[in-house]
Formats: C-alpha cells, sequence, structure tokens
C-alpha cells in the first residue's frame, strides 16, 4: 500500500516575457516562494525533481537544470532527477516526487518545473513537438493540428466559432484576478473571431502565446505533517496518473483516446468521479483542446463541450469551474512549467486562497496535461485529482 | 541544415523511385499484414520484421485546415491536411486545393511529389491534389 502523499507549500514566478531571466533566476524565485509557502527549509529536502522540455534546444543546459536550480538555494548532496516529457514536463515532476513520497523512501520531495521559451540561442527549426521531425518538414505545428480538430468537432457535433471563442472570454476574465497571468486585457467573443488567424478556424487569440516562467510544489509524506508543522493547510494527492499513446492513426480526432484513459484511471484511483470535481485547470492550449478535455475528462457527454462552455457550466458558479487560473490561453504556457502551475492554482482554490476567482467550498481539484504529439496521436498525458 | 550520421532527409525516409516517378513508402508486417507510414523495422504488434511497400496514390481527405501564419520554410497561406490511404495510415501533408469548396472529410484526393519547403533545408515530399 502506497503511503499517502500530501501538498504543503507552492510557489510560482509571474509567467510573461522575460528574455532577460535566465532558468537559474526564475528557478530560484519560484522554489524559493514554494519553500517559504510551506515553511520548509532546504536542508528538509530530501530529493528534487525538476522538469524542463527545451533548455537544451534554447538554452543549450540539457541536463542538470534541478541542480542549478537547487544549488541557488543552498540544496546539494540530494538525489536530483531532470525529467523531460514534452508539455507533461512539469507535471511528470509532479508524479515523481510523488512517487518518491508514496514509495516511503523520501519525507519531503520538491517539485520544480520551468521554461524559457522567448529568448532563443540561434533560429531556424520551428518550436513544433519532439517526434514530429517529418510533419514538421512538411508543414505540421500544433496550431495546425488544432485547427483540424476543430473542424472536425464543428461537423460532428455542430460546436460552433462563438462556442470556443467563449473559452477565451471566460479564461481572460479569470486572468484579471491572477497576478501570474501573462494577458489579462478583456476580449469580447467578437475580437476573438476577428484577430489575426492562424490555421482556420483558429485565430491568435484561439492560442497560447509564448512564455517563460517557472512553478513548484514541496510534496511529504503523512509522518512528517506534524514535525515540519504543515499539516493545517496540507492538500492531499488522491491521484497521480501519466499515461502514453496508443499511436493509433485512424482515429476519431474529437476524442483524446488516452486523456479518456488516464482520467478513469485517475478517478477510480481516488474513489472519486468527474461529478465531484468542483474546480479543474486542463490543457486549453487551444480553445478548441480545453472544449474537448472537459469531454474527454467526464465534465460533461461527448460533443457536449461547446454547449458546456457557453451554458456558464465551466465557469464560476458552474458545475465545475475550469481554467480558473486564467488557463494556458492567458497565463502562457512554458512547457515544463505548465503543469506545476496547474498544482498551484488548484491548491490556492482548495486552500480558499484564490481571491476573486475563489469556488466556493472548493474540495476536490483536477489538473489536467496532455503533452507532444507521436503518430497523430498525443504523446502523454497526466491527471491527477487533489482534496482537502 | 546538417544531419548527423544515421539521420536521413526525409526523401530516403519515405519516398522511393518506382517507374521514374516518385512514390510514398511505408512497411508492411510480413506476419500480420498490418501496414505502417512513417516505414518501421518490426511490426509493432508482434515484433515481426516489416517489408517496404509502395503506398496507394489515391487518398481521401480525414480533415484538413487553412494555414495563415507559416513555420519558418513554409509561404502562407496554404492548406494542409490529414489523409487516409486505403492500406490504413493516416499521414499529415500539404493539399494543392484549387477546389472552389473547401476541403472536407471524405474528399478524394492523388498524391503527387514536389519540393514542400526551402529553408532551412529543401524538402522533397508529398502534396495531394484534390480536384483540378
Ligand atoms: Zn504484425
Amino acid at each position: 500500500m502506497a503511503d499517502k502523499v500530501f501538498v504543503v507549500g507552492v510557489g510560482m514566478t509571474a509567467f510573461g516575457r522575460s528574455p532577460d531571466r535566465s532558468l537559474r533566476s526564475l528557478g530560484r524565485e519560484a522554489t524559493l516562494n514554494a519553500l517559504r509557502d510551506a515553511g520548509v527549509g532546504p536542508r528538509d529536502v530530501g530529493v528534487l525533481v525538476c522538469g524542463t522540455a527545451r533548455s537544451g534546444m534554447l538554452q543549450g543546459r540539457e541536463s542538470g537544470v534541478g541542480q542549478l536550480v537547487g544549488w541557488e538555494l543552498g540544496i546539494n548532496q540530494i538525489p536530483v532527477y531532470n525529467v523531460k516529457n514534452y508539455c507533461a514536463s512539469g507535471s511528470t515532476s509532479f508524479d515523481v516526487a510523488r512517487l518518491a513520497v508514496a514509495s516511503g523512501e523520501h519525507d519531503v520531495a520538491l517539485a520544480i518545473g520551468l521554461e524559457k521559451l522567448t529568448a532563443r540561442a540561434g533560429k531556424g527549426a520551428t518550436l513544433t513537438s519532439d517526434g514530429m521531425e517529418i510533419e514538421g518538414d512538411l508543414g505540421f505545428s500544433p496550431p495546425a493540428y488544432f485547427g483540424m480538430l476543430a473542424r472536425r468537432h464543428m461537423e460532428q457535433y455542430g460546436t460552433t466559432r462563438e462556442q470556443m471563442a467563449m473559452v477565451t472570454v471566460k479564461n481572460r476574465r479569470f486572468s484579471a484576478h491572477n497576478p501570474y497571468t501573462q494577458y489579462k486585457d478583456q476580449v469580447t467573443v467578437d475580437e476573438v473571431l476577428a484577430a489575426k488567424p492562424i490555421a482556420e478556424p483558429l485565430t491568435l487569440l484561439d492560442c497560447c502565446p509564448t512564455t517563460d516562467g517557472a512553478a513548484a510544489a514541496v510534496l511529504v509524506s503523512e509522518r512528517v505533517l506534524d514535525r515540519l508543522r504543515v499539516r493545517a493547510r496540507a492538500v492531499k494527492v488522491e491521484a497521480s496518473v501519466l499515461r502514453t499513446g496508443i499511436y493509433e492513426q485512424l482515429k476519431d480526432m474529437t476524442t483524446f483516446e488516452l486523456d479518456v484513459r488516464s482520467s478513469r484511471l485517475a478517478y477510480e484511483n481516488a474513489g472519486i468521479g468527474p461529478e465531484d470535481v468542483d474546480v479543474a485547470e486542463v490543457h486549453d492550449a487551444f480553445t478548441i483542446a480545453e472544449i474537448t478535455h472537459y469531454e474527454d475528462l467526464g465534465l460533461c457527454a461527448k460533443g457536449e463541450g461547446g454547449q458546456f462552455v457557453e451554458s456558464g457550466a465551466s465557469d464560476l458558479g458552474g458545475k465545475v469551474a475550469v481554467s480558473t487560473s486564467g488557463g494556458l490561453l492567458t497565463r502562457g504556457h512554458p512547457l515544463g512549467a505548465t503543469g506545476l502551475a496547474q498544482v498551484h492554482e488548484i491548491v490556492m482554490q482548495l486552500r480558499g486562497e484564490a481571491g476573486e476567482r475563489q469556488v466556493d467550498g472548493a474540495k476536490v481539484g483536477l489538473t489536467h496535461v496532455a503533452g507532444g504529439f507521436m503518430e497523430n496521436d498525443i504523446a502523454t498525458s497526466a491527471v491527477a485529482l487533489l482534496s482537502r | 541544415m546538417t544531419r548527423l550520421p544515421g539521420e536521413h532527409a526525409l526523401d530516403q525516409q519515405v519516398l522511393r523511385k518506382s517507374n521514374e516517378r516518385w512514390r510514398l513508402v511505408g512497411s508492411r508486417c510480413a506476419s500480420c499484414g498490418k501496414v505502417f507510414f512513417p516505414p518501421r523495422t518490426l511490426c509493432a504488434d508482434d515484433l515481426t520484421k516489416c517489408e517496404e511497400r509502395l503506398l496507394s496514390t489515391q487518398g481521401t481527405v480525414y480533415e484538413a485546415s487553412h494555414i495563415r501564419v507559416a513555420p519558418v520554410g513554409f509561404t502562407a497561406p496554404y492548406w494542409i491536411a490529414y489523409v487516409d490511404l486505403p492500406e490504413g495510415v493516416r499521414l499529415f501533408a500539404q493539399l494543392d486545393w484549387r477546389g472552389d469548396e473547401p476541403p472536407r472529410h471524405g474528399d478524394a484526393v492523388e498524391c503527387t511529389v514536389r519540393v514542400v519547403r526551402t529553408e532551412p533545408h529543401e524538402v522533397l515530399g508529398p502534396v495531394f491534389t484534390g480536384p483540378q
């Protein structure tokens, strides 16, 4: 039987364009915030996990980002695991930290995730997904994929352009109240539709921006909750599931089998159903993605995602508030940091510290990242359920 | 773009010349008959060694999108699509689309091979044509 795991501290940087800041600087700020939030010292940390996706390609730092950031805060000697897993690198960092504590091997684990995307060493190759070299040479890009998904969803289910735009409008409204996000200007449905076309039917305001940032979380075992005096604000990890795709080519593009599979397993492991989720952070890299995720995560029936956002079911006061942080669409998507920024938001919500965007009485929260592409499928999916 | 030893250009990976004409090549499992694209060495289902096999030149559009902002090396606007081939594979490619209506799910398309990218390296690859 695995040991119970709790998140007792979270921290992040404000996400945005920070071309002058180093990986070291971003990581130091987020990690220090997490340690202070937990009230835990660097010497209490037994294991450190660090997620990045692009640090090798963009900053020439392929290995050892975890050692780099740890030593900024005087963390040395302990085991450090550096993980790279597409957009799910931060979620993978969280999951490895959870495994380290759940196994009984460590009592205090630090999960860090960071990415610097705005300043790049050299230029040339497009920032498409690793593993898509052939498709990239033929013109593939993530917006192209989600443009096709949007057209498929519109044809199969009658989803409208306006419903997609409503995801951005909602997430911008949340963003206005979150100090950590990149874009806070309020937009209307008409403004989303009239923005610069990228991959039809998607416009610039249907896509997440390019962003730098870092986020971190402190995970501990039940047996140290009292010794470290962190029980009062502890959030329990009910489940954390990381899975990879089946890479089936002739699939229905409007559903991600991988997300269905990973979320069902998370619900089963936690003994919690989708109807119990009060607040969710999903991988809304594109508006149509958030709509598809409502369906795949079981928050609504297949094909009803457009109606779900239009009816307000995913807004504050609705069935389940989704992307209350503002999501990837407004916070930005520094790949390795995203999964831990989601944990940050859910922990704030469950502790009742989310201010103007607080979901009343939130008890159960979900995080979800769908990362990378492989053979026309997504490459990895991470779903976690947290409760308080 | 410099390639490392063991890395092959796209045309060496997925194209073969047959009767003076470039064709897409996949691989077929000698045991279960499943066809894969891109080509692979072993069947993912039973680990049998695969054989090269030229793919059909006729396919149908699964879904498409009109690209308005292009990655480096491409010039927007252009159509891209997932094209389904009768062998049971789906591949990403550009469309040379001249029809009056936008491409739709199920439209018949034919494979041609052209220069599809100019920077940072020239790429020879499939482009599917619709009604001319
Ligand atoms: Zn086989």
